[in-house]
């Protein structure tokens, strides 16, 4: 911490006052900055005060800043001595547990960084700075991504670690728009009991004025090596639910998703091209449309023909046409019910291509 | 009136490191008013009590009036304040009020005596007790908090 930006800003004050001189003195009394510079460098003895010199000690959570010199021809120079310092050791002790707070923040930049390094996971740097950090890495921790399209203010940040339930996050601000916390979480705690704990958390950032536009939370991770899956879920997340609304996604609600879109588009379509390139008239924006409510509804015909405003057998007579089509049972097979939802993927994948023009 | 009081504290020591270091960083104030130094007239202490904060705190000394017309300034369009007030004891808090104040509740550090002591009596004098129920009389509680980690004790006050 630079004392002296500090200190500067008390002699401009004082300097409003022709009445008083103020000096920072070194721990041997020489004078390295003053109100009066020509007296810069002038060695004084701090234990000499009189009723025109006072001087006070300038220290501060066991930092040794020297001497306050404050000189003047006025009865009032003791009442003015003692405010300035007391002001000066308030800002000292302001500013030094700022610096602390920064320096807290930069650690936990510096771990995330390693942590979601793609390239390699350097087990001895990361464990290096998680001792001296002092930081538990037995907890169990959700990453939670947070976008502000306004971008974060970096102060507020550096004051996360301070809220109350925070002092076992780690948090780094990925950029101006994106806020990456691992929250710790209670060991084998239930989905219900993480969304309970995660919004809970959340709504105590907005307390504090730390408010995204969107919340993505991962998967809940013990060991640091997997912290980097637990972020890679939340921007899954972010590509696949595009929340519009400020409300928060959980990685868990989307596990089927999740899953299903690791399932290689150009093997679905290897096995299932042939089927619908001969079969005529298929309207692919139906057979999407279809296929979402179907899921929705978890494959239930009634619910489903209800929510397309379909009547039950004509569903059921389209459904049958794709049976037909495609060569699987989608009415009583729950395997046939997962080939349909692949289908349905790779229709939405040639109807992107169309639109892009590239079929 | 777009400012918002989001802590009220009577403490004597005003600006103390107790009060800038606990609580402006928990309550995130936009402006810390102290009332009642009685320097609200002297440019150069308020000068000196406002370097205590950083430029960017906005510290405000100012009396009981000054704070009424403080508290009734606009913000910009479109943009509200959250403001920390520090009033120097009793007797100004309640002038604030008798002025106007529109306050929830006051926080008060804990008197250093025995903690277990709940009776108003063995922490202040008459007058102060008289101050504290015209207060509570214009519907504003009090409560004991002395750091941010502690947890509110509005019973010694009987709200």
């Amino acid at each position: 911490m630079n004392i002296d930006s500090i200190f500067n800003e008390f002699i401009n004050v004082v300097r409003e006052n022709k009445k008083y001189t103020i000096g920072l003195l070194d721990k041997g009394g020489t004078v390295t900055n003053c109100s009066n510079e020509k007296l810069l460098g002038t060695k004084l003895d701090f234990r000499s005060r009189d009723e025109n010199n006072l001087f006070y000690p300038v220290k501060e959570k066991n930092f040794d800043f020297g001497w306050l010199w404050l000189y003047g021809n006025d009865e009032n120079l003791e009442l003015m001595g003692n405010l300035i310092s007391d002001s000066l050791n308030v800002r000292l002790a302001y500013e030094i547990s700022q610096n602390m707070l920064r320096q807290d923040v930069t650690e936990d930049d510096r771990l995330i960084k390693l942590l979601l390094d793609e390239t390699i996971f350097d087990t001895n740097k990361i464990l290096n700075l998680v001792s001296e950090m002092e930081f538990d890495q037995n907890k169990s921790r959700v990453a939670i991504y947070i976008y502000r399209e306004k971008g974060f203010d970096s102060r507020k940040i550096e004051r996360l670690k301070l809220i109350p339930d925070s002092e076992k996050i780690l948090a780094s601000l990925l950029n101006n728009h994106v806020l990456l916390i691992y929250k710790a979480v209670p060991d084998g705690i239930d989905n219900q009991g993480l969304k309970n704990c995660i919004k809970k958390y959340l709504g105590t950032l907005t307390n504090f004025d730390i408010v995204g536009d969107s919340y993505w939370v991962g998967s809940v991770q013990k060991k640091l090596r997997n912290y980097r899956v637990s972020y890679e879920h939340c921007l899954w997340l972010r590509d696949y639910v595009k929340n519009k609304k400020v409300e928060v996604v959980f990685f868990v609600d989307f596990l089927y998703e999740f899953f299903i879109s690791r399932i290689g588009l150009k093997d679905v379509s290897g096995v299932f091209a042939y089927y619908k390139d001969s079969s005529k008239g298929l309207d692919i924006d139906e057979l999407i449309r279809i296929s979402d409510s179907l899921f929705e509804n978890n494959f239930n015909i009634s619910q489903t023909a209800d929510n397309l405003y379909l009547h039950k057998n004509t569903l059921i007579y389209k459904l049958k046409k794709y049976e037909e089509s495609f060569h699987i049972d989608i009415r009583g097979d729950f395997k046939g019910r997962f080939l349909f939802v692949l289908i349905a993927m790779l229709m939405k994948e040639h109807r992107k291509r169309r639109q892009v023009g590239e079929e | 009136m777009n400012k918002k009081i989001v802590l009220a504290r009577i403490d004597k020591r005003l600006l103390h490191a107790t009060v800038t270091l606990n609580w402006d960083r928990f309550i995130n104030a936009d402006y810390v008013a102290v009332v009642g130094s009685g320097y609200d007239d002297n440019p150069f202490v308020s000068s000196v009590m406002q370097l205590c904060l950083p430029k960017s705190m906005k510290v405000k000394i100012l009396s009981e009036e000054g704070l009424i017309e403080f508290m009734n300034q606009a913000e910009e369009l479109g943009k509200s304040a959250k403001v920390m007030v520090i009033f120097k004891n009793l007797t100004v808090a309640s002038q604030c009020v008798r002025l106007g104040l529109k306050v929830k509740e006051i926080q008060m550090p804990y008197p250093s005596v025995a903690p277990k002591v709940k009776k108003l009596s063995s922490y202040f004098t008459e007058a102060e007790i008289e101050e504290i129920s015209f207060i509570q009389q214009a519907g504003i509680r009090f409560y004991f908090q002395t750091t941010p980690y502690e947890a509110k004790d509005y019973g010694s006050f009987c709200n």
